[in-house]
């Protein structure tokens, strides 16, 4: 059977087995299999003896702990890795995602957060085949996300995303400079074509709605950032 | 003393200023309305110069003309003088215009009336008798027995007039005091000499008197001997020389010529004079005992004299009583002014005494009023009371006329006195000043020659420390390394030098040596300059933060200066590195802590998760909603409390460049949805176009929103929010504003301290942290956050520090 995003087996790895038991149950609620893992060589284990599409990682964990055993995973495998740590600060995201994590959420996570990160990854995994096809016809990639310049439309993993026409004109602008920033005057001269007075409510106002439509957690965006007293931008992966 | 003083209180010093001021000027002008009128003018003929001029002329005229001229002629007008003297007296007559043609010849004198009597003549020019002139008490009498003076009026001495008779020809007639001899021989070609320039003629016959030895002025060559035996001699004197005019006279032993040789007939002359040679005719020149002279004034000038002397006796009574007054009011005015002497300055209160407002000025100042008064004062008496005259005497014509016109005119007397009044307060007031200041011992602390020279002293004393610092900090200075090398330098290099002069005594060797030291010198001071070189560049070296060891050569003049700086790096370095472990520690801390306070949180969160999709009933689902909220809040105060933390130790700080306008509206916008949640209107109020600001952009952020989100979780409903952003030179400023909807009972800073909210019960929602967060992290980006209540409007201000 080939796996799919619906049927897909998730390796939940993590020392405290209350944590490895409830998100077993949210994942089978939602549908998909999981195998339970209490520290980074069970997790080897496991993923060496069955069949796993997708590892929850916690990172402090005894024996081995979740940065090392990630190491050792994608010295053979490219399967999607979400690091799930009580660690919000910056500098540790930044550790697990350059070691080799796909994703990064921070306990306590939001039950729905986790599971749509979850399908997400899935999906970018497992559609890779099929969306390889889709994906060579988009004109800009970035990360998850990618926009078909002619049919003026965003995908997210290979689905598309419904935007109005100003804020479509708004991600292509950020697509194609990713990681530039945007101050809201250019932002709204570029795509409003109008001259701009004041215009940073207005800006803002469709950055917050693009963003609820595009980020798993909007607030804290993963694509679309607001850089402070500057401007606004699709950070560039 | 002491109660009285007590008594005297500040009012009554005023009453007795105001005592002497009101009687002061009343005082003057009293006496410039009342002061007697000029003093009346002598027209007089008496008081004139011409009276005694006319009386002297007069006298003598008389006196000539009785003395000489009446007294040798007889009943028919013949001379009773021989030829020669007659002859005498007519030259002299002549000349004077005494006599004329036989006539007695007098001038008019208008004012003056005379008798002159000789035997049965009497010359006059009135009808009243000398009985009459006499009566008069005017008059003045010469008889042979003298003058009888006027009783009335002034006293003029009479002119010198006199005559002496000899018993050998001579008569001396002495008019108005000069001397005129008459003979009553023929002088023609008779010897003379001169005696007080008058000439005097001699015989040689032995019938007038030869002169003396000790006045002779002769035409001739004397020759006096005292020894017939010297005459030989003398004689053959004159022969050899050829003198033509010689006289010799023989003298005897008490010095009196007693003989004269001829010598032609070359025998001796008897010349001595026998008996009293001159016989005064009186004692008060008058020749004769039938002779009188009586001169008085004209009754009609008598009269005009006496009118003008009452009246002025009446003017000087008034003047002197006027006078008294004067004084009896100055002596007042003195006893109310030593009255305030004496207590001006007691301050009651205070029980002692102390500068008024009047005495606050510089000593010098009052000394100086008080010399100027005492200046005016002598002026004026020299020239005014003077003026006035004490006993009608004038000291001059100019003070005369500088009071007469000031005397005569009512406007300037009143002025004057006004003027005088014034200059006496002041005097009262400068005097009691003084006084004052010698009471409170500020006589000389006051005064600016003091003050000048205590400043003087000052400098004086500053000056003298900072050269002895110098020569102190000089004296401690020669016991480091470089001093003390300098100095050691110095001398050996002096003392080899001096040596080789000594041995040599080669100024050229001496010279070269010198040189040959130089060098060394300069050498030892470029090694020296070397090491201050390297000390200055090691101490900029640790300015800029390194703080490595460096060895140096014992013998190096700063090697002690570079081993402190060594221990100093040593101990910097060292508590550094301490300090960075402790905060290291600290975020270890903070992190594992948070961490362990979320593994836990999220085993919570999960089940309470998986709960809320189990079939629960009602009330279960009403239960399992609270606690989704409640871990929703408890996870966010940890995540306060771990940023709180690390904003507090600032370690995690970037630092960029941003626009606080963009900011501010970026922040509104994002919490535009609660903002509208909450109801609440925000009034933005932005006035610069841009505002560039140093900070961390999340940081900002995070403040912004805190203070925003305080500001609708605390305001009253229906009230609006006020934000505003403005800038001064420094620092931009956005200040948030809302009236709270509960009393605030706190302070600025205490609102800002953690877990503080502003209602005490800790039920509404808010967990505490957000202003202190939002302080932690203005500090941490080099800003200051401030909290202000007051009444019920609640303001926070940001202040960021500008680019």
């Amino acid at each position: 059977m080939t796996p799919t995003t619906e049927n897909a087996v998730i390796l939940v790895v993590d020392d405290d087995r209350d944590i490895v038991n409830a998100i077993c149950k949210l994942l089978e609620i939602e549908g998909f299999k999981t195998i339970k893992a209490y520290d980074g060589m069970q997790a080897l284990d496991c993923l060496a003896q069955n069949d796993i599409q997708l590892i929850l990682m916690d990172v402090m964990m005894p024996k081995l702990d979740g940065l090392s055993a990630m190491m050792k995973i994608r010295q053979s495998r490219n399967i999607p890795i979400i690091v799930l740590s009580a660690k919000s600060e910056d500098t540790d995201k930044i550790l697990g995602l350059s070691i080799g994590a796909d994703d990064y959420v921070t306990k306590p996570y939001n039950p729905m957060e986790l599971v749509a990160r979850v399908r997400s990854n899935l999906r970018r995994y497992l559609s890779l085949g099929s969306a390889g096809e889709t994906m060579g016809k988009m004109d800009i990639k970035n990360g998850s996300l990618s926009v078909d310049k002619a049919a003026k439309q965003l995908y997210i993993d290979g689905e598309p995303v419904r935007l109005t026409a100003t804020e479509y004109k708004i991600v292509e602008l950020l697509m194609e400079n990713a990681g530039r920033v945007f101050s809201a005057e250019e932002i709204y001269s570029k795509c409003w074509k109008e001259e701009s007075y004041a215009v940073e409510n207005t800006v803002m106002v469709h950055i917050r709605h693009i963003r609820e439509k595009i980020e798993i957690n909007p607030a804290e965006p993963k694509y679309l950032k607001v850089v402070w007293g500057i401007g606004y931008k699709i950070e560039k992966f | 003393m002491k109660v009285l003083k007590k008594r005297i209180s500040r009012a009554v010093l005023i009453a007795i200023i105001f005592a002497i001021v009101t009687s002061t000027a009343l005082g003057f002008l009293t006496i410039a309305v009342n002061a007697p009128e000029t003093e009346p003018v002598y027209n007089n003929y008496l008081y004139s110069s011409d009276y005694m001029h006319d009386v002297t002329d007069l006298y003598t005229q008389l006196w000539v003309a009785t003395n000489m001229y009446l007294a040798n002629i007889d009943e028919n007008g013949n001379y009773t003088v021989n030829e020669y003297h007659q002859a005498a007296l007519e030259k002299l007559f002549g000349e004077w215009g005494i006599v004329k043609d036989g006539w007695v010849v007098l001038d008019n004198f208008e004012n003056l009336e005379y008798h002159a009597v000789c035997g049965n003549t009497d010359l006059s020019n009135t009808d009243n008798t000398i009985e009459d002139l006499r009566n008069t008490g005017y008059a003045f009498e010469a008889t042979y027995n003298g003058t009888i003076y006027p009783t009335n009026g002034g006293f003029y001495g009479l002119p010198e007039c006199q005559v002496y008779n000899t018993s050998y020809g001579l008569t001396q007639y002495v008019v108005n005091g000069t001397v005129y001899n008459v003979y009553d021989f023929d002088t023609a070609n008779l010897p003379y000499y001169y005696e007080d320039r008058l000439k005097y003629y001699y015989k040689t016959d032995g019938s007038t008197p030869l002169p003396s030895s000790d006045d002779l002025i002769l035409d001739c060559t004397p020759y006096f001997i005292y020894d017939t035996s010297q005459l030989s001699e003398v004689l053959g004197d004159i022969m050899q020389n050829n003198i033509e005019d010689a006289r010799i006279f023989r003298v005897d032993e008490n010095g009196y010529t007693i003989a004269l040789y001829d010598l032609e007939a070359h025998k001796w002359i008897e010349v001595r004079a026998e008996g009293n040679m001159f016989s005064s005719p009186g004692n008060y020149g008058i020749a004769r005992n039938d002779i009188r002279i009586c001169i008085a004034p004209t009754r009609s000038v008598i009269l005009n004299y006496e009118e003008n002397e009452n009246i002025l006796s009446d003017y000087y009574t008034k003047e002197t009583r006027y006078l008294i007054a004067l004084c009896a009011f100055l002596a007042m005015a003195f006893v109310i002014a030593v009255v305030y002497w004496v207590f001006c300055g007691y301050d009651v209160k205070q029980g002692r005494y102390r500068l008024s407002f009047l005495d606050k000025m510089f000593t010098e100042v009052y000394l100086a009023a008080f010399a100027f008064l005492v200046f005016f004062a002598v002026v004026l008496i020299d020239e005014f009371l003077g003026g006035i005259g004490m006993y009608g005497y004038w000291y001059n014509y100019a003070s005369e006329a500088f009071a007469d016109s000031l005397l005569s005119d009512m406007f300037i007397r009143i002025t004057l006195s006004a003027g005088v009044g014034a200059a006496a307060i002041t005097g009262v007031l400068v005097t009691g000043a003084i006084i004052n200041k010698f009471k409170t011992k500020h006589f000389i602390k006051d005064s600016l020659i003091f003050k000048l020279l205590k400043i003087l002293w000052r400098i004086t004393k500053k000056a003298f420390k900072v050269v002895k610092n110098a020569f102190f900090s000089f004296g401690r200075a020669t016991h480091t390394a470089f001093m003390k090398r300098f100095l050691l330098r110095l001398i050996i290099l002096s003392a080899i030098a001096f040596v080789m002069l000594l041995l040599t005594m080669d100024p050229e060797v001496f010279i070269v040596v010198c040189v040959l030291l130089a060098i060394v010198y300069v050498f030892f001071e470029v090694v020296d300059a070397v090491s201050i070189a390297k000390l200055t560049e090691r101490i900029e070296n640790i300015r800029n933060g390194d703080y490595s060891v460096t060895d140096v050569k014992e013998w190096d003049v700063n090697y002690k200066a570079q081993q402190d700086l060594n221990n100093i790096s040593e101990s910097v370095t060292k508590v550094v590195e301490e300090q960075i472990k402790s905060e290291r520690m600290k975020i270890d801390l903070v992190t594992n802590v948070s961490h362990d306070l979320k593994t836990p949180l999220t085993s919570i969160t999960s089940y309470v998760d998986l709960l809320s999709k189990e079939d629960l009933p009602d009330e279960a689902k009403d239960y399992v909603n609270i606690l989704i909220r409640k871990t929703e809040r408890l996870n966010a105060m940890i995540g306060d409390l771990f940023d709180l933390a690390k904003a507090t130790s600032e370690t995690d700080v970037k630092l960029e460049e941003l626009d606080a306008v963009i900011l501010v509206r970026q922040v509104l916008a994002d919490m535009e949805d609660k903002i509208n949640r909450y109801g609440r209107d925000v009034r933005l109020e932005i006035l610069p176009q841009s505002v560039k600001v140093i900070g961390e952009g999340k940081k900002l952020y995070r403040i912004i929103q805190n203070v925003v989100d305080n500001a609708l979780k605390y305001s009253l409903e229906n009230t609006r929010i006020y934000l505003t952003l403005t800038e001064n030179e420094n620092e931009a400023i956005i200040t948030v504003k809302n009236i709270a909807s509960y009393e605030m009972d706190f302070t600025g800073d205490e609102i800002t301290e953690r877990f503080v909210r502003g209602s005490k019960s800790r039920t509404g929602e808010g967990n505490g942290l957000g202003l202190s967060i939002a302080k932690s992290f203005t500090q941490a980006c080099g800003g200051s956050f401030t909290v202000t209540p007051d009444g019920d409007v609640f303001t926070a201000e940001i202040r960021l520090k500008k680019v």
